[in-house]
């Protein structure tokens, strides 16, 4: 069984925990053990500060605005201006992501972020969900489910301002039951049926987005859910989910493939998700013993998730810091990649893992470093996937099946300033090919790494790091 | 399941010697002989609701359980004295006329799942509602035929990423959106550099083995594509859509030879929750349009009669609309096929039956397996029963 260095044990926490470590700051937790290591994650996250891109007023005023009064051409304003709000609260994210000292709780928030996937052209909602998120990262997901379900972005995502008493629209109730608690096969159909009654009268108040409960939508009939009988609402609901143990079962389950390996190991799981329950769903224990666990730092667990588009941007990011000089430049990368936060595929989120790598995606993700990082020209057109709501036009695809191409105006997009001098100085002059390989890299390198790498000498380490995060090896974190 | 059926399952899944289909096909690039059928897969995804798409125009209780969506019955484009086609889909009506339009109606499967992402994976894998497979059924049938000694084809996906129904155990599809631009990512220096120094200890299972193992493929698949589809210029003229450029991008594949036997595209938007009728609309056109215009390419070129295009969506929806103008998820739905050669071209079975429904849905008359068994028995030549886990009966379809 091969050794771990303590080195590489805090450099695998902090890449799990984090979105990485810097060489420097390695350096400066020398000797510091694991323990007291996820103990700094902890307490560094004690405090931090909300996602505050898009201002209420903003939204307010146009929602006031009575939209039927509105000319074609306001409306296309109106919704002009939502789509630049929410590209820039996408950036804001990122941005934030990628320094924050608040880094386990931002880690914790981009996992929730993808757990409640929410697709919506209302950018202060899903500001304030994005912060539901932040707020109950690490607290009670018991309060962190019911303040997602009752947040203006997913009654409104999951149409339950549709849902009356007359007509129930069920989709709230089947998507809170099988992709937020307890996943696929765990319920009945009939179970859906009733609950989407209990939710009946959730709703937000247009304006504000306030949670509103409007009492003469709701059906306060007598429903059966899980075998259980009564005049139940939304927030029965949401109890009776929750003391179903599969739902800590499930809960746990995502957390491990997300934080530890996407192979599980099911006794540790149960044993896990068993202790999850009995805390009435502590986020910040479950998080803490897995950080603390020995199993944690098996070799079989250092290095082995493919990273999500995002971990690969942000680890970027955090070795070395990035600007993009064109406010629609990150957005488009993430979306090359096939990742943008707020803006996830459908409710079921990203499937991550292997699912991530194909062919043509793994060509663009070993070039991306290259690319963000020393002015490479990039030719990767993102899919048009209704990013911004808009149906599929005529030159949303991009030029890819076009023969003239406006090479000047596409690298302008693209253009970033990377700043090296934040890496590079801390770098001792004499440091060893491995020792860097080491410090940068997470997993082992491969017999062809070390076989293609140019030799590093005192003057070439920029060229050399380069190298580095455009193996496969930095595709795994 | 018998012996026999063990075995034959599970020497699919050792496939031992069978080298990766791309690093054949780079090294023997030849065009597929003429008559080589190929097959097209359309996936419109969300769940199109099949009861505004073939409109059963004479049912009372399709116009009363759709007070404000129904389509009405003057616009609806007849094809026979129950159904007719939604007016967006005007565009398929010569193609219907020349006999290039199969229609399916009431396919699906037992025990529906009215989730996307569940249906969609039944549909993809092919498998029961109660199984939970990793593999596609286009994934599989490049592991049988490998297997079987026959040509390594490829199955490709003009998107960015490839979806669950072509990855198999041993064979993977590709996705490319542009063969220009994967073989130019290929050649840069440094790639070149590792990807020649990759040794066969290095494609292990892990997620590491899987990254090198895919950038082998990458590079021999990248140079093969873009050498023989660069020679080909498309003629047809194609609407200016997203989905219209994919078809057209697979119209250029086809006719440039290349020995890829199985294309998959997606449109997506069909999750008509609310406001139906404006959404469903515009991606009936946009579905119907491009179909049209990539049939009228192929027959020019020759190349109709050897191409299958088979259209599905992971759901139909219910039969009554809900309270915002639009209609929840819900179970079988109609099935598309077009080609220059279809057997049974027309209406295939009788209309939905609105009279017996399952709490509010359409009940299944025909197993969405057993379109594809017919596909990959008849069209593909592959083996049905291995890839498929279960025998069907024909439906002398293809």
């Amino acid at each position: 069984m091969q050794h771990i260095t303590l080195q590489k044990k805090k450099q695998h926490l902090f890449s799990r925990a984090a979105f990485g470590i810097s060489y420097a700051e390695q350096e400066k937790r020398g000797n510091q053990s694991c323990q007291e290591a996820v103990n700094d994650l902890f307490s560094e996250s004690e405090s931090y500060t909300a996602l505050d891109s898009v201002l209420l007023q903003q939204e307010d005023e146009r929602m006031a605005q009575d939209k039927k009064k509105l000319t074609d051409a306001e409306r296309k304003q109106l919704r002009a201006e939502k789509r630049a709000s929410l590209q820039e609260l996408n950036r804001a994210w990122v941005e934030k992501l990628g320094t924050d000292q608040a880094r386990l709780r931002e880690r914790m928030t981009f996992f929730w972020h993808g757990h409640f996937a929410c697709r919506l052209e209302a950018p202060y909602a899903l500001q304030e969900l994005n912060n539901i998120h932040r707020r109950n990262a690490l607290g009670s997901f018991r309060e962190l489910l019911l303040a997602v379900s009752k947040s203006a972005a997913m009654l409104q995502f999951l149409n339950n301002q549709q849902n009356r008493k007359q007509h129930p629209n069920e989709n709230f109730a089947r998507e809170v039951m099988e992709l937020f608690t307890l996943g696929r096969g765990n319920y009945t159909e009939s179970d859906v049926k009733e609950a989407a009654r209990a939710f009946t009268g959730w709703g937000y108040e247009q304006s504000t987005g306030a949670f509103v409960f409007r009492e003469k939508q709701h059906d306060s009939g007598e429903k059966t859910v899980f075998g259980k009988t009564g005049n139940f609402q939304g927030e029965d609901i949401v109890n009776l989910l929750l003391e179903r143990e599969e739902t800590a079962l499930y809960i746990t389950c995502k957390i491990y493939r997300f934080f530890v390996n996407d192979r599980i190991n099911e006794e540790r799981v149960r044993a896990l998700a068993a202790e999850f329950y009995k805390s009435d769903y502590r986020i910040d224990l479950l998080m803490h013993t897995i950080f603390s666990s020995d199993w944690f730092y098996d070799t079989e667990n250092i290095g082995v998730l493919i990273k999500s588009p995002i971990d690969l941007l942000v680890s970027i990011h955090r070795l070395i810091p990035v600007t993009y000089e064109h406010k629609e430049g990150l957005l488009l990368f993430q979306r090359a990649l096939g990742q943008a936060v707020f803006y996830p595929p459908n409710v079921s989120g990203w499937a991550g893992g292997k699912s991530w790598i194909d062919s043509s995606s793994l060509m663009f993700r070993l070039k991306l470093p290259a690319v963000i990082l020393n002015h490479g020209l990039i030719e990767m057109v993102p899919k048009d996937d209704l990013l911004d709501g808009r149906p599929i036009q005529s030159g949303d695809n991009g030029p890819a099946m076009t023969t003239a191409k406006e090479p000047s105006k596409q690298k302008k997009k693209f253009d970033t300033r990377a700043d090296w001098s934040a890496l590079l100085a801390t770098l001792p002059p004499e440091i060893s090919q491995n020792a860097l390989i080491t410090r940068i890299l997470v997993p082992e390198p491969s017999a062809a790494l070390m076989k293609n790498m140019q030799v590093l000498t005192a003057g070439n380490h920029r060229e050399f790091i380069m190298e580095l995060l455009s193996t496969p090896e930095f595709q795994l974190g | 399941m018998n012996r026999r059926d063990f075995i034959r399952n599970s020497s699919l899944a050792t496939g031992a010697l069978c080298i990766p289909s791309f690093l054949k096909a780079f090294e023997r690039p030849g065009a597929l002989p003429a008559g080589n059928k190929v097959l097209v897969i359309i996936q419109l995804s969300g769940g199109n609701d099949g009861l505004n798409t073939l409109v059963p125009y004479e049912n009372d209780i399709y116009y009363s359980n759709r007070q404000s969506i129904a389509v009405p019955k003057e616009g609806v484009i007849r094809l026979n004295d129950q159904l007719g086609m939604n007016p967006a889909m005007q565009a398929l009506k010569g193609v219907y006329d020349q006999g290039w339009m199969g229609v399916l109606n009431n396919v699906g499967y037992p025990n529906p799942d009215r989730s996307h992402f569940r249906s969609m994976d039944i549909w993809q894998s092919a498998s029961s509602a109660e199984a939970y497979v990793q593999t596609g059924w286009i994934g599989r049938y490049l592991d049988s035929n490998c297997k079987a000694g026959g040509k390594p084809y490829q199955a490709l996906e003009v998107d960015d990423t490839l979806s669950l129904a072509m990855k198999g155990i041993q064979q993977k599809g590709i996705a490319v959106k542009d063969p220009a631009m994967l073989y130019r990512e290929t050649r840069e220096p440094f790639f070149k550099g590792l990807s020649d120094a990759i040794g066969p200890e290095m494609l292990h299972e892990d997620n590491m083995g899987y990254l090198y193992k895919t950038m082998t493929e990458t590079y021999s698949s990248a140079a093969y594509i873009q050498e023989t589809s660069r020679t080909f210029d498309v003629k047809g003229t194609y609407p200016d859509t997203g989905f219209s450029k994919q078809l057209k991008m697979i119209s250029k594949f086809i006719q440039s030879g290349l020995s890829t036997r199985v294309y998959y595209v997606s449109l997506s938007g069909f999750d008509t929750h609310v406001g139906q009728k404006s959404t469903q609309d515009r991606l009936l056109k946009e579905w119907s349009e491009g179909v049209s215009a990539f049939l009228a390419d192929l027959k020019t070129g020759g190349k109709l009669d050897d191409t299958l295009v088979l259209t599905f969506s992971e759901f139909g929806r219910r039969v009554a609309q809900n309270a915002s103008n639009g209609t929840d998820h819900g179970t079988a739905n109609n099935l598309f096929l077009f080609g220059g050669q279809l057997k049974k071209s027309g209406v295939y079975n009788e209309a939905p039956d609105l009279q017996d429904l399952d709490e509010g849905d359409l009940k299944y008359k025909i197993d969405f397996r057993n379109v594809y068994a017919d596909v990959i028995r008849d069209w593909l030549g592959g083996n049905a029963d291995e890839i498929l886990q279960q025998r069907f009966q024909s439906l002398g379809i293809i």
